[in-house]
């Protein structure tokens, strides 16, 4: 779900709405403001707005509980990127500042900590940094203010393990996409708004419980990069030199910079360096613009060490789909090259390969959630690369490969769609 | 850390870090998990506690949001 307020969709109210037709009528708001960093690695009710949530993940000691506000001012932050705008609100019941099982401090504490946070909303009220509005008075001001179908953007930099982690979040109508720039950018988590995919739940619904929009990459619950066994759902680049490929995951990087405009939102990393076994060493920088339904991912090779030196590159995507960390029935996914050798399979589980030499597409459609995601190449490619998975692995895998050169930059559309 | 003060009702510290809530049963003077194996006193509870907090580096560190701009 966003992580702000949105217009819920009447396909599916935990989606935003893209028009006014397509909307419920009301303003939805989420209960807590999450932790966007910790709230995507782990329980968001142990990282979230209200202090005894803190105080159940241990985050505090005693009546010292600086996240409370360091959490406040994350969101405070993302006004740099939002026209000036960013939500935050506390509400809970009163059970949890009198005896709550899951809080080990005294009463006092929780009850300390609760005044401590309402206290700097006040603070900051005095200086002019905050308004407090009731839920009616907001939703008006949400209406006037925020058209339907408005981007927005969150830069979460993790604070309570002292990581200096860096995640970026992009939400519009069409999409809910997060970079992990800790994995050099990979995408790790990618909500396909624009299927429309349509959930509802109830005890007289066939979803009884988990309305949860459903995912076509989520690399905490699916796996993302490899451990023990393959990799799961998630992009990355894959650089090749003299027979040795490297993962960009491996590398760590940062946010450098986020621009937006009437062009879309540009994110830009700072540059990722590989090193390979011949020592050949080179940088990466990778830029990411997102516009309604795609991502265009563009890759520059900064600098390397010996200029003669070939090298390839692979944009990659291992997808699935799903909201929970168990998988889905993926037979009946269709996946497709175009290029010299057009072909196409319906996913049976086989592990077959698909591979064709100028390729500019690799596409997947998924049926299960009206939904189709394809790699769609800018930069003329050297072939293109789909790959079914098996029941141990059930995933699919999309990708394009490149030529890369410091002379020239590759660019790729991840492209979502609607699709029957 | 200095000592922190508890309620006596607690939370099983392993199953806490799996992400677990299960509050601990007491059997004389030592709690005890219905979850998992993990038993012991108040002490010790309190002190694996604190174990778990050194996960949070920051726990004690203001990060304002001048600092966030360039962190």
């Amino acid at each position: 779900m966003p992580w702000g307020p949105w217009y819920p969709a009447k396909n599916h109210s935990l989606s935003p709405a893209k028009n006014e037709a397509d909307w419920t009528g009301i303003i939805g708001v989420p209960h807590l403001s999450r932790d966007l960093a910790l709230s995507y690695e782990g329980r968001n009710d142990f990282f979230a707005s209200h202090p005894a949530n803190a105080q159940r993940g241990l985050a505090n000691v005693g009546y010292d509980h600086p996240y409370d506000y360091n959490l406040c001012d994350l969101y405070r932050y993302q006004e740099d990127f939002n026209n000036g705008y960013s939500y935050y609100n506390v509400y809970v019941s009163p059970g949890w500042l009198a005896g709550h099982p899951t809080i080990q401090d005294p009463n006092e504490v929780s009850q300390k900590l609760y005044r401590d946070l309402l206290e700097y909303f006040v603070e900051l009220r005095g200086q002019g940094n905050l308004t407090d509005l009731y839920m009616h008075e907001f939703a008006d001001w949400y209406r006037a203010n925020l058209p339907i179908g408005t981007p927005e953007v969150y830069l979460a930099k993790e604070v309570l393990y002292g990581s200096k982690k860096h995640y970026f979040w992009y939400l519009d109508p069409t999409m809910r996409a997060l970079v992990d720039t800790n994995q050099g950018g990979s995408i790790g988590d990618l909500r396909p708004y624009i299927g429309k995919t349509q959930i509802s739940t109830g005890s007289d619904q066939k979803q009884l419980m988990i309305g949860s929009y459903p995912y076509v990459i989520q690399s905490i619950y699916r796996t993302g990069a490899e451990n023990h066994f393959l990799d799961g759902a998630r992009t990355t680049l894959m650089v090749t030199h003299n027979g040795e490929t490297l993962d960009l995951y491996k590398c760590q990087t940062r946010v450098a910079k986020v621009e937006r405009d009437e062009s879309g939102t540009q994110l830009t990393l700072t540059p990722a360096h590989l090193t390979f076994a011949d020592g050949l060493e080179i940088s990466i920088e990778t830029e990411y613009n997102f516009t309604g339904g795609t991502i265009r991912i563009t890759r520059r090779l900064l600098t390397v060490s010996d200029s003669s030196a070939t090298l390839t590159a692979r944009e990659y995507l291992k997808g699935c789909y799903g909201v929970t960390e168990y998988p889905e029935d993926m037979r009946g996914i269709m996946l497709a090259v175009d290029g010299d050798q057009p072909q196409s399979l319906e996913y049976t589980y086989g592990r077959r390969e698909l591979r064709s030499t100028h390729a500019k597409t690799v596409s997947a459609v998924i049926p299960q959630i009206t939904t189709s995601v394809a790699l769609e190449a800018i930069t003329p490619a050297l072939s293109g690369y789909v790959l079914e998975g098996l029941l141990f692995s059930p995933y699919y895998t999309l990708a394009l490969d490149y030529e890369f050169s410091s002379e020239k930059e590759i660019s790729t559309c991840l492209k979502l769609n609607s699709a029957k | 850390m200095s000592e922190i003060k508890l309620r006596k009702v607690m939370r099983c510290p392993v199953c806490f870090a799996r992400e677990n809530d299960v509050t601990l049963a007491k059997n004389g003077d030592e709690y005890y998990c219905v979850h998992c194996s993990y038993h012991g006193t108040a002490e010790e509870t309190a002190g694996m506690y604190l174990d778990l907090r050194k996960k949070y580096r920051w726990i004690q560190k203001r990060v304002t949001l001048d600092e966030l701009r360039t962190l």
